[in-house]
């Protein structure tokens, strides 16, 4: 728990520097919107005052409102002005929080890419998307309202009491003095509550995650006959997270009730002084009641500020989660390079004692393998014996830990990255449908091919019979494996490839529509360099060669 | 409608605490109004009486103003409490209420649902429903029931003002954010599509990357989800402007209100026909009454995107269980497991749906009872489905499951599924733990009332090959496996799997792939200790590694 909260602290830091920074990257506009809600200030002032002296006017001089109707104007236009420099510092500040947002969120989807496959594949793609939509939009209160909200309340209480002091230096005292404990007892309280939160916030977090994590391992729940002692679980844990959390709120509420203590008894002194003095006549009615009305605003824009600290709260531990994802290491990437050499003809390709381990397991340990020009070689071996991989490393995905790959006799890694992309061709073992048509899936790779190349490469891929319009739900939803597979084939015939990497291509598939597959396939690799993986030594017939990936090296099949 | 019943049903636990709370709440707002109208009175008297050179007693007003101040501050502090305490109540309770609902349909009627989503809105509505209490029951009911406090004592004064603040009161806290919401109904859920729309590109964008960037599509993508970012933000304006045009509302509702009153009271005022002091009193007390109205707005707002999370869980937990218990279940192998059990398949057909192809076509087994059996086979051949049929989380379509032993034969659908589960412990192809201790983990398997059995733990470690892992731990057993148990490696994790496994007394386990991520030597202990631990038990292993099949009196290969 101790290192928990240490990497929180230093997450903390860095968070608010970063949410600093995105704050400054639209300060232009944030300026605007806390000018406009300055403005809306200054007419509420003006509108009190006007208010106190037809009050004045009627009370004390008895005049007719016909005589006033030039003070009721003027508040009428002040009402409407403030109403709408209100309306329009909202629009502003929520401005400023879409930009941000707008910002962040390209960085997080952009950040997928530069991660790269490998890493990807250790991370959940829905906590991905988490990030990118749901943290990020809750930036959003953040920078709409309390940023523009803390600039005003450290503006307006001053414009305040520059009125104020003028009319009656008293009452501005009192004004002054009662606001002089606000910041100190609400750093006492505050410093208070905060140690706590922190002592707890662990603990916090922990309890109201159990809730989720029993969601999530339901089945396992189950599985275990735990029902009964889960749901007794959850209550436990929420009734342990009321008792800590109320802890913490009796000691955080105490900083609000410092503000509405303050608040209430400064009114209160404020009327009862300035009713003495009234009684005496050592002061007006006009300048008691005006100033009566504006000290609850006086204290308005603070109380406003403590209700959108929580927002700071939020935005800060969101900021901590895109931080984290947006930490992730880059996957390095060789540099566009000028004159990088690139490939024309289907390549010769060798591995030189090529190595590869995720972490601490080896999976390649000394491959070496050449594959001529044209060749078709089918790599067969254990599920786990390191085939894919090979594939990964010839893709770019990452890079041998040991030993070369070279291309017609030129190191993998110096080769143009775009142009090796542009002349390989990869089909997964479970290609990805994307959401949309069949077309667009086809068109993946190649957004301005025409309807004769898309025809074609249906045909190829032996895929003619599925319609292009067909629409394609999330993970292939409305296409069987066997079309989503041939749909994948004729994203490949609509490139230009001169090497062929393809993994179990038929190894999900049905007897008809590995036939199918399997054609498409020879269609596909006849002319070129092909890499076919399989875990199955039948589906390795056609193949010019057969290789064996064992306990990490490559070697004939016995 | 029938769903905001079912909501409020959701408080009745803790309704003796709500009403504390909504009085607090009633009780602070009524000091504020009390405080600022008392003062103004209170000022303006004493000016017309200095004025006038006449006495005023000012004691008990003077004293009534520092009363209603404390009482302001200390009601505030005291209603926060209560409230957010109900709150907290509120929240046990939907939580266990939807858990208890949700567990028969794991995992058959959780997973067609967008794997990745569900859970993510479940979330998302749990946290919804979380403060509906506190940001919607409580402002709703304490504006309506201050107006019954604000209504007649503005009309004792003067009716006209009375209808004037009602009228202000109402256009400004409900009628115009009524009328917005109407407005912003479109953007809004153009925003909710949008952005889930977002969210399941960015889902395809990270599990698609490797195809992307080998087919040279990522920035094509990207760019399409800039534009829809691009189209969130349009949304985004539009609902502030509107929001915007709310507060503007609320602004010139309560200004307007004040000056409509001063319009109507002045000539009384000048007249003499009403007190001065009552006037300015007036004037202020109008402008403090729109305190009560204040949270509204974003409750109205707020009360669609709650409605429909509420409907979303609802629709959730009402969708009926896949497997329906037998109306009259089997007694047999009810309480005491009968041991040893065998099992008996004969073609056994299965398919996830009845227009996808089957997982599991025409498969026949026999498990003798305290036999060994292994399987193998390429993955998604129905190994772990017909996990899942055994554990009745499924119902098969065709065939037969027969249990058999001590001489009594059921058909595994006569059971009911608690009673069926009951039969086996498993290890699952991707076991799960919780963010919890190492013993936390094991302890959800040991049987009720031995939760804390150190002594059984510490032998399902050692036959798992994982004692010295965990005694090798900073803090041991009471050491935090992570999230999923992401702290773990492949290996221990499977082997963690396999001690909780043990301590779950059935009598058949079976184990999908024990030995995974484990080096050979430590393999061959772990499946030489299991044999030995498990003598008398029914046992299956599925597994892609021959050796550990070896000790298998048959080997049964499953093939697509």
């Amino acid at each position: 728990m101790l290192t928990m909260t240490g990497t929180t602290q230093t997450y903390t830091a860095d968070s608010t520097r970063w949410l600093r920074q995105l704050a400054l990257s639209v300060r232009g506009r944030l300026a605007a919107a806390v000018a406009l809600g300055e403005l809306a200030g200054i007419l509420l002032v003006l509108q009190t005052g006007l208010l106190a002296r037809v009050a004045d006017e009627v009370i004390f001089r008895r005049s007719a409102v016909s005589a006033l109707l030039s003070l009721f104007a003027g508040a009428l236009g002040a009402v409407i002005l403030r109403a709408a420099a209100a309306a329009a510092a909202r629009r502003t500040a929520s401005a400023c929080a879409s930009k941000v947002k707008a910002h962040v969120r390209a960085e997080c989807i952009a950040h997928v890419a530069r991660i790269g496959p490998l890493a990807l594949s250790g991370m959940r793609a829905g906590e991905i998307a988490h990030v990118s939509v749901d943290a990020v939009e809750a930036l959003d209160a953040y920078f709409s309202r309390y940023l523009p909200q803390r600039s005003i309340a450290s503006l307006l209480p001053f414009t305040i009491l520059a009125v104020v002091f003028p009319l009656d230096w008293i009452s501005g005292l009192v004004l002054v003095l009662t606001a002089v404990f606000l910041p100190v007892s609400m750093i006492v309280i505050g410093d208070q509550a905060h140690e706590r939160n922190q002592r707890l916030w662990g603990r916090l977090a922990l309890m109201s995650g159990r809730f989720l994590d029993v969601l999530q391992g339901l089945s396992t729940v189950r599985m275990f006959d735990a029902v009964r002692r889960e749901t007794a679980e959850i209550e436990r844990a929420s009734r342990e997270h009321r008792t800590l959390t109320m802890s913490v709120l009796r000691l955080a509420f105490l900083s609000s009730f410092m503000l509405e203590l303050i608040s209430a008894v400064s009114i209160a002194i404020v009327a009862v002084i300035s009713g003495f003095r009234l009684l005496h006549g050592t002061m007006a009615f006009n300048p008691a009641y005006f100033i009566l009305l504006v000290a609850p605003e006086y204290f308005l824009t603070l109380r406003m500020l403590g209700t959108l600290h929580h927002s700071r709260m939020e935005a800060i531990s969101a900021a901590e989660q895109i931080q984290e994802f947006l930490g992730r290491p880059v996957l390095e990437e060789s540099a566009a390079r000028v004159n990088a050499p690139c490939v024309m003809r289907p390549p010769v390709i060798t591995f030189h004692g090529v190595s590869f381990s995720y972490g601490a397991a080896p999976v390649l340990s000394g491959v070496t393998l050449e594959i001529d020009s044209c060749e078709r070689v089918a790599l067969i071996g254990a599920s786990g014996a390191g085939k894919s991989t090979l594939l990964a490393l010839l893709n770019r995905f990452a890079r041998p830990q040991q030993g070369t790959i070279e291309i017609d006799g030129v190191p993998l890694a110096a080769l143009d990255l775009a142009g090796w992309r542009r002349v390989v061709a990869w089909l997964p073992q479970r290609p990805t449908m994307f959401h949309g048509s069949v077309r667009d899936n086809v068109t993946l790779g190649r957004r301005d091919a025409s309807k004769d190349e898309i025809r074609r490469a249906m045909s190829l891929a032996r895929a003619e019979g599925i319609p292009l319009d067909t629409p394609v739900g999330e993970s292939g939803l409305g296409l069987s494996t066997g079309e989503a597979q041939r749909v994948a084939l004729a994203r490949l015939f609509l490139r230009t490839p001169l090497l062929v990497l393809l993994d179990e291509p038929t190894a999900h598939l049905d007897a008809e529509n590995a036939a199918l597959v399997s054609e498409g396939i020879q269609e596909l690799s006849s002319g070129r360099t092909t890499l076919l993986v399989t875990h199955r030594a039948e589906s390795a017939a056609g193949m010019d060669r057969i290789v064996e990936i064992k306990d990490g090296k490559a070697g004939p099949v016995r | 409608m029938k769903s905001a019943r079912r909501l409020v049903s959701l408080l009745l636990p803790s309704w003796r605490m709500a009403l504390l709370g909504i009085f607090l709440s009633l009780f602070a707002l009524a000091a504020n109004m009390a405080l600022l109208a008392l003062s103004s009175w209170f000022i303006t008297s004493m000016a017309l009486a200095g004025a006038a050179g006449a006495f005023m007693d000012y004691t008990t007003p003077a004293a009534a103003i520092r009363a209603l101040a404390l009482a302001r501050a200390g009601g505030r502090y005291a209603e926060r409490l209560v409230n957010h305490d109900t709150t907290l109540r509120v929240l046990s309770t939907i939580r266990v209420w939807f858990f208890r609902r949700i567990e028969p349909l794991a995992p058959a009627r959780l997973q067609g649902l967008r794997s990745g989503d569900l859970l993510g809105r479940i979330r998302t509505d749990v946290d919804t429903l979380d403060d509906f209490y506190i940001r919607g029951v409580v402002p709703s009911i304490v504006a309506v029931l201050a107006l019954g406090l604000i209504m007649p004592f503005l009309a004792r004064f003067d009716l006209r003002i009375a209808v004037i603040d009602a009228a202000a009161l109402a256009c400004g806290g409900a009628l115009l954010p009524l009328f917005l919401r109407r407005l912003s109904n479109a953007p809004g859920s153009d925003r909710v599509a949008l952005s889930s729309d977002l969210r399941a590109s960015v889902v395809e964008h990270a599990q698609g990357m490797a195809e992307l960037i080998a087919l040279e599509a990522v920035q094509v993508r990207e760019q399409d989800m800039g534009l829809t970012v691009r189209e969130l933000g349009i949304r985004e304006r539009r609902l502030a402007t509107l929001q915007g045009a709310g507060d503007a509302g609320l602004i010139a509702a309560s200004s307007l209100a004040v000056w409509a009153a001063v319009l109507v009271l002045a000539p009384r005022a000048a007249s003499g026909s009403m007190p001065g002091a009552e006037m300015a009193m007036l004037a202020v007390f109008v402008l403090a009454t729109f305190e009560a109205v204040m949270p509204l707005p974003p409750v109205i707002q707020r009360a669609g995107e709650l409605a429909a999370a509420a409907r979303r869980l609802f629709e959730l937990i009402d969708t009926p269980a896949t497997v329906k218990d037998p109306e009259s279940p089997s007694p047999a192998f009810g309480s005491e497991p009968v041991e040893p059990l065998g099992l008996v398949i004969r073609d056994l057909r299965f398919r996830y749906a009845s227009d996808s192809p089957w997982v599991i076509d025409r498969l026949s087994l026999d498990v003798p009872a305290g036999g060994r059996v292994g399987i193998s086979g390429p993955s998604g051949v129905g190994k772990s489905t017909l996990v899942n049929l055994l554990l009745r989380f499924w119902d098969y379509e065709q065939g037969t499951i027969t249990v058999a032993g001590a001489g009594k034969e059921v058909e595994l659908r006569s059971l009911r599924g608690e009673d069926a589960r009951r039969l086996f412990a498993v290890v699952p192809q991707s076991p799960f733990f919780f963010h919890a201790s190492v013993r936390e983990n094991l302890s959800m398997a040991l049987p009720e009332g031995r939760e804390g059995d150190a002594e059984a733990m510490r032998s399902a470690l050692e036959t798992a090959q994982l004692a010295p892992f965990v005694a090798a731990l900073p803090e041991g057993v009471e050491t935090t496996v992570g999230e999923k148990g992401h702290e773990l490696s492949a290996g221990e994790a499977r082997r963690l799997a396999v001690a909780r496994t043990l301590l779950k007394e059935a009598p058949i386990y079976i184990l999908d792939e024990p030995t995974e991520g484990l080096d050979e030597k430590t393999a061959d202990s772990l499946m030489a200790a299991l044999n030995a631990r498990l003598r008398g038990k029914t046992l299956i292993v599925i597994s892609h590694r021959d050796r550990d099949l070896s000790f298998a009196e048959k080997v049964v290969r499953l093939d697509g």
